[in-house]
């Protein structure tokens, strides 16, 4: 599986998050049919923006739930073996490979997962413990902010993680509040495709 | 003794409506007909813990006058991902009938159960006596649902959500309540994000002079805390919100003063993202604090010790495992009473950090808390003679469970795998009812807990044994097992028959990521009708393997209401 570091687009790759009611002009509109753009392996990750003024819905395309989803393409991003076709035959080995994540483990309920993950007020530094590994960069910017900003996605160990660092990376002035949250749990919330309100 | 000179009916029936305990009322239904007539009249209360065990109508027509009812749904793994999305557990079958069968009801307590806001509304205009909603990791509603009980529930004494998979569209709910409502007793909205309007709180707080229970969500500022306090001194059960504002001195002073008067505190929960100097505000309410829920406030050891030196009367506590080792000895220096303890981990996915909570922490507790007869623990290292120690000062353990956030991960110390901590664990707690277990298990771990667990009656399993062998062990040794769940873990067919004659007399069974074949569950469902074999297979591939596999007894026969992807054997 190749990386998907070396063919990135940046333009088609950027991560476009967005105030209600605009378009920005060179993308085509993601609709819930569209793949959307994948920056994880072969999973289809859609990041939409939603009319609400102070939610942005992030929305998967996976089959399995968001953290399912995440999980998997984190461990294909840190992990050093050849790619596995499911979780099941590591977890079954015993000792899997060194920090891969499991589906639905430790077993903790996912709203406990996502509160923790937004309380954490220390950022997560650890860039310097992980050796060896090539940088993820993508660019990302905010319609009205007037600067992109380069993010390393191999820096984060969790989608938790990457949104924080965003929030403080941009929204600080601007942005009242940022919730990034699974498709289910966005439903009703906001059309997933996106439209003017 | 003829039934000429027995009691009149109405008197067995008084006399047996004062047993309140399931157990009890279960074996009385058994002595004779006379008895499981007088106690089917007169029970109130029932508690189904797998709502595909029976159907409304069974259960209507042997229990007439119920008047609060406990339902239960998916399997517990899907607490953690491992049950696809629309699996079933729907309420609204059940509250159909209800609406015929008990119009009085007045009690509802769900758990993993799929509730939609068209439910919550049909509830909220069904039963007009209506009093105590509890919502625990259920979905399918949103905020909407809540709106609607807090608009109809003229009779309402509970609403009590807590985690769920609720879609949070707003706090609007909050405002439904009419005016002229004053029943609340406990209200409990911690686990939802939205902002809900703090006036309509207070005035609800206000009004509802019963109000024993508050918790409040994280957006509840302290300023406007100390105003619901100074509102409902009389609360025995506090949640809350952040304890982070800037305050003024005047605002600081008022908000000690509101807690010193809150006199009849037991329980106190929240914090949330908590600043330490506020902290201090909360000691004078601590002296008689039975249940500290800081299972969401990331505090740290200092914190949480200065803290802990005002509850010498603490039972149960809940922390993150921010509070580390250090935090974990303040446990068993100033909690002497101490029961009950669970740390959760802060950041679970985060494995390149030595945060956390150790074995030491662990042997420091149980050093100063003899007491102690639960546990849920959450580490990143373990080792054999820690948990051995443990053990031995608490003898008492009720509910052990242990989860080594690695898997497979053996004794640190010594690389052995952890067999001998389990084995320490049953050997020594004779009255254990509830065991998990993690790290590197070989089948002697299960040797041991079939061997000595005699009152075991749940069992999680994961990344654990080596064989068939193990799982058998267990089935053939532990009389009261009632609940196996089992994930990722080498047990196959010769292990899935060997309990063949023990499932009906469990509430269920569950395997994951096993070795056990669709033509072993087969196998099962032909032999015992009168189980209900469900496998999920989600994803294609091998036709042979069965990947989930749920195994319950039931008087309702096979789902009629299975999605596509839930076999039925």
């Amino acid at each position: 599986m190749d990386k998907t570091s070396s063919s990135l687009n940046f333009k088609e790759t950027e991560l476009r998050l967005g105030l209600p009611g605009c378009e920005s002009p060179d993308r085509k509109p993601v609709t819930s049919t569209d793949r959307g753009v994948s920056f994880f392996g072969n999973k289809n990750l859609n990041i939409n923006v939603c009319s609400p003024l102070n939610n942005l819905v992030a929305s998967v395309g996976a089959k399995r739930g968001f953290s399912n989803a995440i999980d998997e393409s984190v461990k294909k991003l840190h992990e050093k073996n050849k790619q596995v076709a499911g979780t099941n035959e590591d977890a079954n080995a015993h000792a899997p490979a060194a920090k891969t994540q499991i589906v639905g483990w430790p077993p903790i309920r996912s709203f406990r997962k996502n509160t923790m993950a937004s309380n954490l007020t220390k950022s997560n530094d650890e860039a310097e413990g992980k050796p060896g590994f090539e940088c993820l960069y993508v660019k990302v910017s905010m319609d009205g902010a007037p600067y992109l900003r380069k993010v390393d996605l191999k820096i984060y160990n969790n989608y938790m993680e990457l949104s924080s660092a965003l929030e403080k990376m941009m929204f600080a002035d601007s942005c009242r509040r940022l919730r990034i949250m699974k498709g289910s749990e966005a439903i009703g919330l906001a059309p997933r495709a996106m439209e003017k309100s | 003794m003829n039934s000429s000179s027995a009691f009149p009916d109405e008197v067995l029936e008084r006399v047996l409506g004062m047993v309140k305990s399931r157990k009890d009322r279960s074996s009385v239904s058994l002595v004779c007909k006379e008895w499981y007539n007088a106690e089917r009249w007169s029970r109130k209360h029932v508690f189904i813990g797998n709502c595909y065990s029976v159907t409304p109508e069974i259960l209507t027509r042997r229990f007439p006058k119920i008047r609060s009812v406990t339902l239960k749904g998916k399997p517990r793994f899907s607490d953690f991902n491992l049950v696809p999305a629309n699996w079933g557990a729907d309420i609204h079958p059940w509250l159909v009938v209800f609406a015929q069968k008990y119009p009085f009801l007045e009690e509802l307590k769900l758990k993993r159960m799929f509730v939609t806001d068209e439910s919550l509304e049909f509830l909220a205009f069904s039963f007009p006596n209506f009093k105590a909603l509890s919502l625990l990791s259920c979905d399918g509603f949103s905020t909407d649902g809540l709106a609607a009980i807090a608009t109809y529930c003229k009779n309402l004494t509970e609403l009590d959500i807590q985690e769920n998979g609720i879609d949070d569209k707003n706090g609007n709910w909050l405002s439904c309540f009419p005016e002229s409502f004053t029943s609340l007793e406990v209200l409990n909205f911690a686990n939802l994000n939205n902002d809900v309007n703090i006036d309509a709180l207070e005035k609800l707080v206000g009004r509802c002079k019963s109000l024993k229970t508050l918790k409040v969500n994280k957006s509840v500022t302290l300023e406007q805390l100390q105003r619901l306090l100074v509102r409902a001194p009389q609360l025995c059960e506090l949640g809350t919100g952040s304890f982070s504002q800037e305050l003024t001195c005047q605002q600081y002073s008022e908000l000690k003063r509101a807690f010193n008067n809150c006199k009849n505190l037991h329980t106190l929960s929240g914090l949330w993202v908590a600043s330490t100097q506020y902290l201090e505000v909360l000691y004078p309410a601590c002296t008689n604090l039975t249940f500290l829920n800081f299972s969401y406030a990331p505090l740290d050891s200092e914190d949480l010790s200065k803290l802990l030196v005002h509850c010498p009367n603490l039972r149960r506590l809940w922390v993150v495992d921010t509070v580390e080792d250090k935090g974990l000895e303040a446990v068993g220096a100033y909690c002497p009473l101490l029961e009950e303890l669970r740390v959760f981990p802060a950041d679970p996915f985060d494995e390149g950090v030595a945060h956390g909570v150790t074995e030491s922490g662990f042997i420091a507790v149980s050093e100063g808390c003899r007491k102690l007869h639960y546990v849920l623990y959450f580490c990143r290292q373990m080792t054999n003679a820690a948990v051995a120690t443990v053990v031995q000062n608490c003898p008492d353990f009720t509910h052990f469970r242990l989860c080594i956030m690695t898997p497979g991960q053996p004794d640190y110390l010594t690389d052995e795998p952890m067999d001998e901590a389990f084995g320490a664990v049953v050997k020594n707690c004779t009255k254990l009812q509830r065991l998990a277990v993690s790290g590197s298990l070989t089948d002697l771990t299960f040797e041991y807990i079939g061997r000595h667990a005699k009152n075991l009656e749940t069992l999680s399993v994961a990344f654990a044994g080596s064989s068939d062998w193990g799982m058998q062990c267990v089935l053939y040794g532990c009389p009261k097992l009632r609940k196996l769940e089992i994930r990722d873990s080498p047990f196959g067919n010769a292990a899935l028959f060997s309990g063949l004659g023990k499932y009906e007399s469990m509430r269920s069974l569950w395997m994951s990521d096993c070795k056990v074949t669709m033509n072993g569950c087969r196998f099962v469902a032909q032999e015992r009708p009168r189980l209900n074999v469900e496998v999920i297979n989600e994803e294609g591939g091998d036709d042979s393997r069965a990947e989930k596999v749920y195994i319950y007894r039931s008087v309702a026969g096979p789902r009629r209401d299975a999605p596509p992807f839930v076999l039925t054997l």
